[in-house]
């Protein structure tokens, strides 16, 4: 079987390879290629528009800032237009030499007021036909003038894009299109990190200071990325400043970071650093309860390129440290500690033909622990060691047509234990390896039509189950007139590790990682995603997208586990679909973002249908962002949510507590209230709806640039509902009125 | 323009008026019922409670006063061939602070239970309902013979006893108690004092540590405890000549069987303090309601005695026992 199936994806590549090359033969015409950087620090500039006017063509550079225009008429000088936002717009004369690869590097000068709308130049041409669906592009100048609870967060952030949800103001994590929280994969440089969150979920350890680039795939990922049957969001760090010594500091009402970056021989650096100092803020989101938490995070990358040891090739040596624990300096109380450990090495490789390839080698380490001290808690260890190679390869036709290319190694080494509620004990040991290959091609021929058709095949799986699959995957994109596009996207996708979390938990200290059990089928979802994407007219956007998403085998944790023998996951399946809305408006000073989902999602289990804790029918965010002028820019957002499931409460009962068996008669024990349920999430909490305002002041004094923020959180202190406390009576609320404080220097 | 404007106060007005919203946590009410019940193995007299469910007026529970007991129910466990009957009492309320009428509950005294014996309950409610259920009662424990015998032990700063049973999954309780008699103005009084398995320091103070329910089948007391335990006894009293000190150690293990061992886990706190949980899985073996049919097997250790020269080292008399 498996040979079989190796064969078919051989035979595959082959046919892939073959057809186009007709289409590359040698031709007058040349290409052009080049990084686009920052001019003040070289850092890499993504989705940056490179634009010919008078072949009306262009490329849009890559997470690294490369771009490549094929098949260029050679023999003729060009105007090259080169435009981002918040940059000036550079155009510059280059002559095509015939059948060579021109190289055209390039440095933008950004603008000293921040966020200035620029068009990008050529942009309806160079995206005509990409096939992006369901793929967002965050940009981090933008998070930094939203309004910040207490961090910027780029966690945070996404929860204004329609199609993900979060389940209150307390936690940053987030949920994709009705799929659960481990469904979502959180990748820096390549890499993947098991627990992105500080401080019970409160928001996440990537530094924004530390982010060159994001993409967030909500869905319909295509066959490059794997591992998750969600969502993608793949993070590029900062390569640091090429031309000087530089350094930030930052300080909130919780964090005191910095960063230093420069340039080294052949190369740059870049070191960021967090650490907590006062988590008396964090009150306001614990329902005024003192949390001892103390945290940091470190990352690092190293970058170099020699053309004396390889000719265009860059090497990059890069780490993450990110640690979080809960200290109540008490023996009597409990103490958490958890954290994430990841070292990386890229060598990204341009050859004189027109390919570029990838090598990824990478360690990513998760640990976290319950250590009960003497409370009646329960112990519980978690450890994850990932190391994988990757290889990526991307060859582009003269038809502009691609193909790409790839594998990934992975071995997992995962260790789990606890006890759970009626005293069982689980232990789960598993180190498995996974090979997955994946083939693709992309059409891109026609400028009103795009294709990328591919598939990954696991030839082994980390689960028993997960080997001899195939993860067909496509996406399209069809111009039906020059202002509108037809988008759709189909593929299968397989997940073999999954966090043992508790469902009903809204706020989760401990969500261990382990390998799908061998008794259970890795989670295997499929998604159907339409889309329409309209330019209704300069500077205002509209797209709608509908999906259909169904995941089998979810595992879901046995709340019955009264054995050791007793399973400790059971098998589910997950089904979601939805509409989602967004019109954007961006001309200068104004940007405008409305978005609106309608969704519904369910789960299954032994033939028990039920809402997840996410499930939410309406949601709807309006985002306004004003640059005042004189560095001062204003933001406001506005989020409704309509009401999240919940359980109800049907009464109590006086339910009896043993306290001392030694002790006779009412001694003995104690009878207090307990509430009992009715079905699961059959009720709604009352909607959630809630503004922020945020001013910020950009300045820059004796040569040091820097940045005062004031956010208001909840300004109309409206008493959106967490959760409700059955032993109280208490109805506990998300965060109230809050006003919050920022400031950034830069040297 | 003034479209703007009179959007952004229909929008304003929105947001200001949806700020206040009716919250009601409970969906339809239905009657449940609560039994517990845990058989002894020390003892003939055999209790069970009995409680209907309620729904206070608003949602703090603790606001409810009217006594939840139930009477009239026709309560029989079947144990050895024999069915045993509970009859209905009452005793006065330790707490009053909410229910105001005496404490009723339900009593056999003709019975105790053996080991590995089946136990069997129904429970017919006074509206014609039924509760039942059924557990088989905890295996016999038996002692080490590596278990420490003698405290100190032989230079160790630990006195460490080890026990074990056929049984899987039973949670076990110790204790360790020290027996004493003390002379207040000629009168002999004889106590018990529970010894912590350790002490540790909170917030400056020295806080006792009592072994909880575990399914650990061992259990270390630091020896420092012990010694510490000796001293509170006669705390502030300057004449110690009034202590002596029994010899032997009261010590003992209680077995659950696997119903109460599981719900005593259940009950025995939170996951962790600072994780929220909405629905907290609620374990009962109550066929058509809630609580606990169970058991348990008490066993003393009774091999465990103090050292004399140990004892008088606190100035105590030490009373020797065969």
């Amino acid at each position: 079987m498996r040979v079989q199936t190796l064969s078919i994806l051989f035979y595959l590549v082959l046919v892939l390879s073959i057809i186009p090359t007709e289409l590359i033969k040698p031709q007058q015409t040349g290409n052009l290629r080049g990084f686009v950087t920052d001019s003040t620090n070289g850092e890499a500039l993504v989705f940056c528009n490179v634009f010919l006017k008078e072949i009306n063509a262009g490329a849009s550079t890559n997470e690294r800032g490369l771009y490549l225009i094929k098949s260029i008429p050679s023999g003729k000088e060009y105007e090259v237009t080169v435009s981002y936002v918040g940059y000036k717009t550079k155009i510059l004369k280059v002559f095509i030499k015939p059948s060579v690869v021109n190289q055209l590097d390039v440095k933008l000068v950004p603008l000293s007021v921040e966020l200035q709308t620029i068009e990008k130049v050529g942009e309806k041409v160079i995206h005509e036909n990409t096939t992006d669906i369901s793929l967002e592009r965050i940009s981090v100048k933008e998070i930094e003038i939203q309004p910040k609870g207490v961090e910027t967060d780029i966690f945070r952030s996404l929860q204004y894009i329609p199609g993900v949800s979060t389940t209150g103001d307390v936690t940053a994590k987030f949920y994709v299109r009705g799929g659960s929280g481990d469904q979502n994969q959180i990748l820096l440089n390549g890499v993947e990190i098991y627990n992105p969150f500080h401080s019970l979920g409160l928001f996440s350890v990537i530094d924004p200071e530390m982010i060159n680039s994001v993409e967030f795939y909500k869905g319909g990922f295509t066959s490059e990325y794997s591992g998750r049957v969600s969502s993608v969001m793949d993070v590029i760090s900062k390569d640091g400043n090429k031309n000087r010594i530089g350094f930030k500091g930052g300080l909130s009402f919780l964090t005191a970071k910095g960063l230093l970056e420069g340039p080294i021989p052949n190369g740059s650096f870049m070191i960021t650093g967090r650490m907590s100092y006062d988590n008396d803020v964090l009150k306001k989101f614990f329902n005024e309860e003192t949390v001892p938490i103390d945290f940091y995070d470190i990352s690092f990358k190293l970058n170099y390129s020699s053309e004396d040891i390889f000719e265009n090739a860059k090497f990059a040596v890069f780490g993450f440290l990110s640690n979080d624990n809960v200290d109540y300096e008490d023996p009597l109380r409990e103490q958490f500690k958890w954290n994430n450990n990841l070292f990386g090495f890229e060598w990204l490789q341009i050859y004189d033909v027109p390919l570029f390839s990838r090598l990824g080698i990478s360690l990513s380490s998760f640990e976290g622990e319950v250590i009960p001290n003497l409370s009646s808690l329960k112990p519980r260890y978690n450890e994850v060691k990932d190391f994988t190679i990757t290889f990526d390869m991307n060859v582009v036709y003269d038809n502009r047509d691609e193909i790409g290319l790839g594998l990934k190694l992975k071995t997992v080494d995962t260790k789990f234990s606890q006890t759970n509620f009626v005293g069982v004990q689980s232990n789960l040991e598993k180190f498995a390896g996974n090979l997955s290959l994946y083939g693709k091609y992309k059409f891109l021929r026609w400028k009103n039509f795009g294709l990328d058709a591919g598939t990954r095949f696991n030839v082994t799986g980390l689960s028993s189950k997960g080997g001899g699959f195939f993860e067909p995957r496509v996406s399209i994109t069809y111009r039906l007139l020059p202002s509108v596009a037809f988008q759709a996207a189909w593929g299968i996708y397989q997940q073999e590790m999954l966090t043992v979390s508790d469902e009903s938990e809204i706020i989760s200290i401990f969500d261990p990682w382990i390998i799908t059990p061998d008794y259970l089928n890795p989670a295997r979802s499929i998604h159907y995603i339409a889309g329409l994407d309209f330019d209704v007219m300069r500077g205002i956007r509209f797209s709608v997208e509908g999906y259909y998403k169904i995941t089998h085998y979810i595992p879901i944790v046995n709340d019955q586990k009264f054995t050791v023998s007793d399973p400790d996951l059971l098998s589910g399946t997950g089904e979601s679909y939805g509409s989602e809305f967004s019109l954007n408006y961006s001309l200068d000073p104004l940007n405008v973002t409305t978005s609106y989902a309608l969704s519904w999602a369910y789960k299954e289990v032994d033939d028990w249908l039920y809402y997840p804790k996410y499930d939410a029918r309406h949601a709807a965010n309006i985002i306004v962002e004003l640059n005042i002028g004189n560095g001062w820019i204003a933001s406001s957002i506005w989020n409704f949510t309509s009401g999240y499931p919940f359980t109800e409460m049907i009464g109590f009962y006086d339910k009896y507590f043993l306290t001392n068996i030694y002790q006779s008669g009412q001694g003995s024990g104690e009878f207090d209230p307990y509430a009992y349920l009715g079905d699961k999430n059959i009720g709604r909490l009352p909607a959630y709806h809630r503004l922020d305002l945020s001013l910020l002041k950009r300045l820059n004094l004796y040569s040091v640039n820097i940045e005062l923020g004031v956010s208001a959180i909840n300004v109309y202190d409206r008493a959106n509902i967490f959760y409700f406390d059955r032993d109280t009576g208490e109805i506990v609320n998300m965060l109230p009125f809050l006003l919050t404080g920022t400031l950034k220097v830069e040297l | 323009m003034k479209s703007i404007k009179l959007l952004l106060i229909a929008f304003t007005g929105f947001i200001l008026l949806s700020c206040e919203e009716d919250f009601n946590p409970y969906g339809d009410y239905f009657e449940r019922y609560a039994f517990t019940c845990i058989l002894k193995n020390d003892q003939n007299y055999q209790a069970a409670t009995l409680f209907r469910s309620y729904r206070p007026d608003g949602y703090d529970p603790s606001t409810y006063t009217e006594d939840p007991s139930v009477i009239g129910a026709d309560i029989r466990v079947w144990y050895n061939d024999s069915v045993f009957v509970f009859r209905d009492t009452s005793v006065a309320r330790v707490d009053t602070s909410r229910y105001k009428t005496p404490f009723r509950y339900y009593y056999n005294d003709k019975f105790r239970v053996a080991s590995r014996k089946t136990i069997e309950l129904e429970v017919l409610l006074p509206n014609g309902k039924r509760l039942r259920s059924n557990s088989v009662t905890p295996g016999q424990i038996n002692y080490n013979d590596q278990s420490d015998v003698i405290i100190p032990a032989g230079g160790k700063s630990i006195v460490q006893i080890i026990w074990n049973t056929l049984d899987n999954g039973t949670f076990f309780a110790p204790r360790m108690a020290i027996r004493y008699k003390q002379n207040i103005n000629g009168e002999i009084v004889e106590k018990t004092k529970d010894v912590p398995y350790k002490y540790v320091n909170q917030g400056g103070s020295q806080v006792p540590v009592y072994p909880p329910p575990s399914a650990s089948a061992t259990i270390v007391y630091e020896l420092s405890a012990i010694t510490k335990t000796l001293e509170e006894i006669s705390a502030g009293d300057p004449n110690k000549q009034n202590y002596s000190i029994l010899q032997k150690i009261i010590f003992s293990v209680t077995a659950f069987d696997l119903p109460t061992s599981r719900y005593v886990s259940s009950t025995g706190g939170t996951i962790d303090d600072l994780t929220v949980s909405v629905d907290v899985a609620d374990y009962t073996n109550i066929e058509g309601g809630f609580g606990l049919f169970g058991s348990y097997s008490k066993r003393d250790y009774t091999r465990l005695r103090f050292m004399e020269n140990y004892i008088e080292s606190f100035g105590y008399n030490f009373i020797v026992e065969n």
